[in-house]
């Protein structure tokens, strides 16, 4: 059994002890609690054992109602008390941040007899010391009402409710804190739901474009804040109409979000109805200018490419110029058709630019979090920097390009925290026929066995254009019957295509064959036991076998659901004069 | 090479028939890629259907010949065989041959004459 402490029990070292036990006996009982109901209910019975008295109320401070409440009164039941700052003897001591001690409280003016009428109580003595944080905030007050002893609280016990008061104000405010951090954890959860909605606002699957067309996308988002404002679109409006959209709403976070979705959802109705860049933009902007009173607003560049001819018109709302990029160190700023940011003014009119694609460039799109990315002191990632970027590509993917430009500016801000949402979307044409300067040819075909002479008659075609004829091109001819075949009898999925590139650098002869059906890596196949009959050996093994011992390097890749296999053959030097001859 | 127009255009394999003695010479032109292979096995079963029972298979206006290619040519020989009768391949055609020897069949699992004529001298 503990010792019940008596205050000035006359006892030097027990005197001395006291106040300091006291202190740890209540630290103990608020450090337990983290619910404030349960935290009120230890302060009082603490402070009642350790103050001697007959009765002791807590009141919290509620700052957004200036009002002090209590609901836990030792020995009577009650409910919730609330009486603003300033009201009676705790509301004084509030108010004033100084301890009242009153001998009796019936001769004092502030004293409210109302509860001790209704309750039969006779309040005699009453201490109150009001709590406050370390950072000068009231937190609320304690107050201990007659002394056990019959007389009123002396100084040692104002030192002592000091010390108790300071004790509780510190329990009391972590309770605060808990409730923050849980709804704050709350929240948390909220927002991380609510970027999955908007991210799956966004399409994902880009090998549904590659897959069926002649054209391919790819897009990348990284919101700064768990939602964003930045949005990309990609469809098709008709059989060869690539309709897509980069789009960046004014502000960040959860109004930039809602306003995002409400322009991504307008942009896909309106040009899904079959309008133009032009007037896609002016009808968001009729729609989202109406009735905007924060003043918000998205810059965005809409673009339709008609895959059959190259034909690119777009229409730009005061959005970043994209770029077309040709992969051989040019790029081309599309800067035409610049209006005004979309929401804004009703009236604002939207011209549209047209431009040719071949078959080798792509486009790239982006949001001011590429270029206005900043480093660890503040420096802007610039457009020169990314048009540097661009221009050194020579890309093989559009993902191998906005991760090359990605990595670039993530080197750039060095671990800075992503200011901006950043978002990428690239577009880029395959299969036409059209040798571009730096010799590639690109073509599309759908995957039927059928079509396997005129993949030959391509590959011929193109070999012999580019300077390989002869027993060069009559293997590589091989090498791409036998991938082919492969793809169509094994990989294809129904309206798949077969996207075939063949480039050179000279030396180096190379083809690229992609599609989309289900992955199958070649290169990983064992090779056949030529010594057995062939129809006992592993089917299409020999063909891969074929392909392996035909060309130099085959290298293959599925990702995002699309296959590349990639073959290349070296010149040999013998034929080099054979070559040039023809 | 430039097709004839008067051919199957569905089809990129080309057969030439010429009958020598009691011989017949299928001299193969085009592609034998996965697509048009099986008209060669097509080509040789009705040849076969009209009685003729010793065949050579020239090879050497071929530009194309994948695995499929080459499979069909071991299915024909598999059905000469079990038939017991002759057929002869011809080819002075270095990439088909260099195909054949890849695959391992050149001169082991069939013989491959230099020409129609050195079938012949042998036949004689």
């Amino acid at each position: 059994m503990k010792e019940k402490y008596l205050p000035l029990c006359g006892r030097y070292k027990h005197c001395q002890s006291y106040p300091l036990d006291a202190i740890i006996e209540m630290s103990k009982a608020v450090g337990r609690e983290i619910r404030l109901e349960n935290l009120l209910k230890g302060i009082i019975e603490k402070t009642a054992e350790l103050m001697d008295c007959d009765r002791c109320t807590v009141f919290v401070y509620d700052e957004t109602t200036n009002e002090l409440w209590s609901y836990v009164a030792i020995g009577i039941d009650s409910n919730e008390i609330r009486f603003p700052l300033g009201a009676g003897i705790a509301g004084d001591s509030a108010l004033t941040r100084k301890k009242v001690n009153i001998p009796d409280a019936y001769s004092d003016s502030r004293f409210n007899r109302e509860f001790d009428e209704k309750n039969g109580y006779r309040t005699r003595s009453i201490l109150c010391c009001p709590m406050i944080n370390v950072e000068g905030r009231l937190i609320g007050v304690l107050e201990a009402i007659n002394k056990n002893t019959g007389g009123a609280f002396g100084e040692e016990d104002e030192v002592m409710i000091e010390c108790l008061s300071g004790c509780s104000a510190i329990g009391i405010e972590r309770t605060f804190l808990t409730d923050k951090y849980i709804e704050y954890k709350k929240n948390q959860e909220i927002m991380s739901f609510a970027r999955e909605i908007q991210m799956n606002m966004l399409p994902a699957d880009f090998s549904t474009i590659a897959c069926g067309s002649n054209a391919e996308v790819y897009a990348f988002i990284s919101p700064a804040t768990d939602v964003g404002g930045d949005f990309y679109d990609y469809f098709f409006v008709g059989d060869n109409r690539l309709c897509f959209a980069i789009g960046d709403v004014s502000g960040k976070g959860v109004p930039a979000a809602l306003f995002m979705a409400v322009a991504k959802t307008l942009f896909s109705t309106i040009a899904r109805g079959g309008a133009t860049p032009g007037q896609i933009l002016h009808r968001m902007n009729q729609e989202l200018s109406r009735s905007n009173e924060m003043m918000m607003f998205v810059t965005m560049f809409a673009g339709i490419l008609d895959t059959a001819t190259g034909l690119l018109t777009y229409s730009n709302g005061g959005h970043n110029s994209p770029y077309i990029v040709f992969g051989d160190g040019k790029i081309e700023k599309l800067e035409a058709a610049a209006g005004t940011a979309v929401g804004l003014m009703d009236k604002t009119v939207y011209e549209e630019a047209a431009v040719t694609l071949n078959g080798s460039s792509a486009i790239f799109l982006y949001t001011d979090g590429v270029d206005e990315a900043k480093d660890e002191s503040g420096r802007m990632f610039t457009v020169a920097r990314l048009e540097a970027v661009l221009r050194g590509i020579a890309f093989n993917s559009l993902r191998g390009m906005a991760d090359k430009v990605l990595s670039e500016v993530a080197g750039f801000t060095a671990g800075a925290p992503q200011s901006d949402d950043i978002t990428i979307l690239t577009v880029k044409l395959n299969g036409r026929a059209i040798p571009s300067e730096g010799g590639l040819y690109d073509r599309s075909f759908d995957c039927k066995i059928d079509n396997i002479p005129i993949i030959l008659d391509f590959i011929g075609e193109a070999a012999g254009s580019l300077g390989f004829g002869g027993s060069f091109a009559f293997d590589v001819k091989v090498a791409v019957d036998e991938a082919c075949t492969n793809i169509i009898d094994y990989n294809c999925a129904v309206g798949c295509k077969i996207d075939i590139s063949v480039e050179t650098n000279g030396q180096d002869f190379i083809v690229a064959i992609k599609n989309c059906g289900e992955p199958f890596n070649p290169t990983t196949v064992k090779p056949p036991d030529i010594s057995l009959p062939l129809e006992e050996r592993q089917i299409g093994g020999l063909g891969i076998f074929f392909m392996k011992q035909l060309m130099d390097k085959i290298d293959y890749e599925s990702k995002d659901g699309l296959n590349t296999l990639t073959m290349v053959k070296r010149r040999p030097i013998n034929t080099q004069s054979e070559v040039n001859l023809q | 090479m430039k097709f004839d127009a008067k051919k199957d255009e569905s089809s990129t394999l080309y057969f030439d028939y010429r009958k020598q003695d009691n011989t017949l010479v299928i001299a193969l032109s085009g592609s034998m890629d996965s697509s048009s292979s099986p008209k060669f096995t097509t080509a040789v079963d009705e040849k076969l259907a009209e009685g003729e029972s010793q065949i050579i298979v020239n090879l050497d206006n071929l530009n194309h010949l994948s695995s499929a290619g080459l499979r069909s040519i071991l299915v024909v020989l598999k059905k000469i065989g079990t038939l017991k009768k002759k057929m002869y391949f011809v080819s002075s055609n270095e990439d088909v041959n260099r195909i054949f020897k890849m695959a391992g069949v050149y001169n082991s699992m069939f013989n491959v004459y230099e020409s129609d004529e050195a079938v012949f001298k042998i036949l004689s």
